[in-house]
């Protein structure tokens, strides 16, 4: 391990999860209390028992995204739904988000006015208010424009953490994958595309799908995408998962992007989905109620959870052989090569 | 576009028996040379419909991957000059120079999509730009054109090179044993399927022109394996892209506009004119920056088998640096693992031959 | 190497065109092509430069092909 922290450290991936386990969690994991689910268990939240039964999740997350304005959302937009999708996805009802703004000298106003605008309007929609907050600026340089963390807390009767799987489950994902990592992509690339992010908060479609029962986890597919969300689970819940790519929806359009710059779809960013693990039993009715939402119409049930291939995901192709889908390492980067 | 897509399972179930109908007792390897070959190979588990004795493996196809560390390095000190704008592919990012590497957050340094963007990019700012240009025949076919005629303000670092000449080298040397060849599909879209049939004949391989679309590959291993009693033959499995004499148009672009030379393919070394170099001088970044840069070309660190990888004797999962995750697309030792479509990099995404119980 | 997508022309332009690629709409480069193209002409794209166009009876022969290989077997 290096010195001195490196770009791929904060990727997400492995490098990422040394450095945590090296610098900084041996320091405070357990220091001043123990909770149901804490920063040792690196989930989407935190989880502390309130009642039998009853539960707070918390979490945090920074937001640094270039462009700050890409189709279909930006940064504010991200900032909200990215908190209020994770506390979503852990089995919480979100209550209340904080705002911690850290901005640069010389940033213009009018955008910290356009990025405002939009978090207000993603919080309303999402009936999440934003009730506290902070603004640093520092001189010019210092950041690279602006960063903005969002934290929260909610309320859960009903658990949904990475680690719920179960051999038999079935495996649904909420809609089509890909579109906000290829949306940020082609807009650098400057294609002429229609492709837009899928930013968006779902604590409401969580919410319709925990009216019923039979979800067993649950994950939302951001940094590491769709790849990255299901090996998260599969090692996390000690299974074997295996998909079929002919039953992931994708647009064409994503695909047709994604042929072209050499990305695959499946391991870029989604801000505005879910992989849902349910009990086989449940499975059609779950994904019913998923699909009757505005958020969940693309829902397909995607795959299964298997005793075999432990920790593994395993894609059938579309020409029906088989190979292992891995989490991505780096970021994604257009390749003609 | 469905009817340019050629991916049913149900053809595939066919080829896949076929494929184990026509193989033979013996272990057999086929090579290919082309990084997106091997992407496609492992993107749709071709391997895994393949009957155990039948090796297909990944020669140095992939561009990136045999850069020499010198060109990096020249890339490197280019950067370095205050006023000058370094273009090139996404691929060409973390490549390690002897002491550095090429990435995105350089502040000289833009990613491009296509060698024409470059030429943009220097006619619109006005700035010195200087295109850092890798690839085999295809890139190169892009290369030639802006090469005919490119502004003053312009200029190309090059590491492009020829494909059969990297084949011959593989078919002389003896430590390697290859029973057959997959042509990389658009390399032959611009040199057409003639260069391969003396290679054919002199050595007795046959040689099959592929595309890359799944049963564009599983028809190319099926042809090769009904030729492989013969003296050598080509086959041009490709024809709705190649013709027998390639593009004419872009081979006599590339003959105005480049110089064939010795080239130095990294993990394998000298290769006789198997490089492309540009003719017109005052294009040339290397003339025009006067560039003289020490390079350390040590080129296998210790514990990488990439030389061996390369010429198809060994496999990544062979390699300790590979199993260990010290060698990985983030921090790549060896150039298999430096280029997106080198044999280790897509190993390591894909899993290569995985073990599915 | 390399990777290259089939596009259909939408507009030419002199050397350059708009094709569409599966419902994207990009620039490319014609240099290296020796045969003129038009409007619903197909091509295969590499960075950004058309290489080859591609005939739809080649493309639509393919599948024929296949399945004359497939029904010939191993027997020859």
């Amino acid at each position: 391990m290096s010195e001195r922290v490196t770009l791929e450290e904060g990727a997400g991936g492995e490098e990422m999860i040394n450095l945590l386990k090296k610098s900084i969690l041996p320091y405070i994991e357990g220091r001043g209390g123990e909770v149901e689910l804490g920063v040792r268990e690196l989930d989407d939240g935190a989880v502390i028992k309130v009642d039998e039964g009853k539960y707070i999740i918390f979490t945090t997350d920074s937001h640094v995204v270039d462009p700050r304005f890409f189709p279909g959302g930006d940064l504010g937009k991200l900032a909200v739904a990215g908190t209020i999708n994770d506390l979503a996805a852990m089995g919480g009802d979100p209550k209340v988000l904080s705002s911690g703004v850290v901005v640069e000298e010389g940033f213009e106003k009018a955008e910290l006015e356009e990025i405002s605008k939009s978090m207000g309007r993603t919080a309303e929609r999402a009936g999440v208010p934003i009730v506290t907050g902070d603004l640093k600026v520092v001189g010019g340089g210092e950041i690279d424009g602006i960063i903005i963390n969002t934290s929260g807390f909610g309320f859960s009767n009903k658990l949904t953490p990475s680690s719920g799987l179960k051999p038999g489950n079935k495996i649904i994902v909420s809609g089509t994958v890909g579109d906000h990592g290829m949306s940020i992509v082609a807009s650098r690339e400057n294609f002429d595309s229609s492709i837009k992010s899928d930013v968006a908060p779902v604590n409401d479609l969580v919410k319709s799908i925990l009216e019923g029962d039979g979800v067993t986890a649950m994950k939302d597919p951001t940094r590491g995408g769709l790849a990255g969300a299901l090996n998260e689970i599969a090692s996390r819940s000690n299974v074997g998962v295996k998909v079929r790519r002919e039953d992931i929806p994708v647009t064409s359009e994503v695909r047709a992007a994604g042929e072209m710059l050499g990305i695959d779809p499946l391991v870029i960013a989604n801000e505005g989905k879910l992989v849902i693990g349910v009990e086989v039993s449940k499975a059609e009715e779950v994904l019913d109620a998923i699909r009757r939402h505005e958020l969940g119409k693309d829902a397909e049930i995607i795959g299964t959870c298997t005793e075999d291939n432990k920790g593994k995901v395993i894609l059938e192709t579309e020409i029906g052989s088989l190979r292992l889908l891995k989490s991505p390492r780096r970021k994604p980067i257009p390749r003609i090569c | 576009m469905n009817f340019l897509e050629f991916r049913d399972q149900t053809r595939a179930r066919r080829f896949s028996e076929l494929i184990r109908e026509l193989a033979p007792e013996e272990d057999i390897t086929i090579m290919h040379v082309c990084g997106t070959h091997e992407s496609a190979i492992c993107e749709y588990g071709i391997r895994s419909i393949l009957p155990d004795n039948i090796e297909l493996v990944e020669g140095p196809g992939c561009p990136v991957c045999v850069t020499p560390t010198l060109h990096v390095d020249e890339a490197l000190e280019l950067c370095s000059h205050d006023d000058v704008i370094l273009t090139t592919f996404g691929d060409m990012v973390k490549v390690p120079g002897s002491r550095d590497r090429l990435t995105e957050e350089m502040e000289n340094v833009r990613i491009v999509y296509s060698v024409a963007e470059a030429v943009d990019i220097a006619e619109k700012e006005g700035k010195e730009v200087v295109f850092f240009g890798v690839g085999f025949e295809t890139t190169a076919a892009t290369y030639a054109p802006v090469l005919l005629e490119g502004p003053e303000n312009f200029s190309f670092l090059g590491s492009v090179k020829k494909i059969p000449p990297a084949m011959k080298f593989l078919l002389e040397n003896e430590q390697v044993e290859i029973d057959g060849f997959l042509a990389p599909g658009h390399v032959s879209t611009i040199i057409g399927s003639r260069p391969y049939r003396d290679l054919s004949q002199e050595y007795r391989v046959p040689i099959i022109v592929a595309g890359f679309e799944p049963l564009d590959i599983l028809v190319a291993i099926s042809e090769l394996l009904k030729l492989l009693k013969t003296d050598g033959e080509v086959v041009n499995a490709y024809r709705r892209a190649v013709e027998e004499d390639g593009n004419l148009k872009a081979l006599d672009m590339i003959d105005r506009a480049f110089e064939v030379e010795d080239a130095t393919w990294r993990g394998i070394g000298k290769i006789r004119n198997s490089g492309l170099k540009i003719k017109e001088g005052r294009l040339d970044a290397r003339e025009k920056y006067d560039l003289d840069v020490e390079s350390d070309e040590s080129n296998v660190p210790p514990g990488c088998i990439c030389d061996e990888v390369i010429l198809g004797k060994s496999k990544p999962d062979k390699c300790d640096l590979f199993k260990s995750g010290e060698c990985a697309p983030q921090n790549p030792v060896g150039p298999c693992m430096v280029g997106s479509e080198g044999m280790c990099n897509v190993w390591y995404k894909y899993g290569g031959r995985p073990e599915i119980e | 190497m390399c990777l290259a997508v089939p596009g259909k022309i939408l507009e030419v332009d002199g050397n350059k065109a708009i094709a569409d690629f599966k419902g994207l709409r990009k620039e490319v480069r014609l240099d290296p092509l020796s045969d003129d193209v038009g409007e619903g002409d197909y091509i295969l794209s590499h960075a950004g430069f058309a290489i080859t166009s591609i005939p739809p009876e080649e493309a639509k022969e393919t599948l024929e092909k296949f399945d004359e290989v497939l029904k010939a077997g191993g027997k020859f």
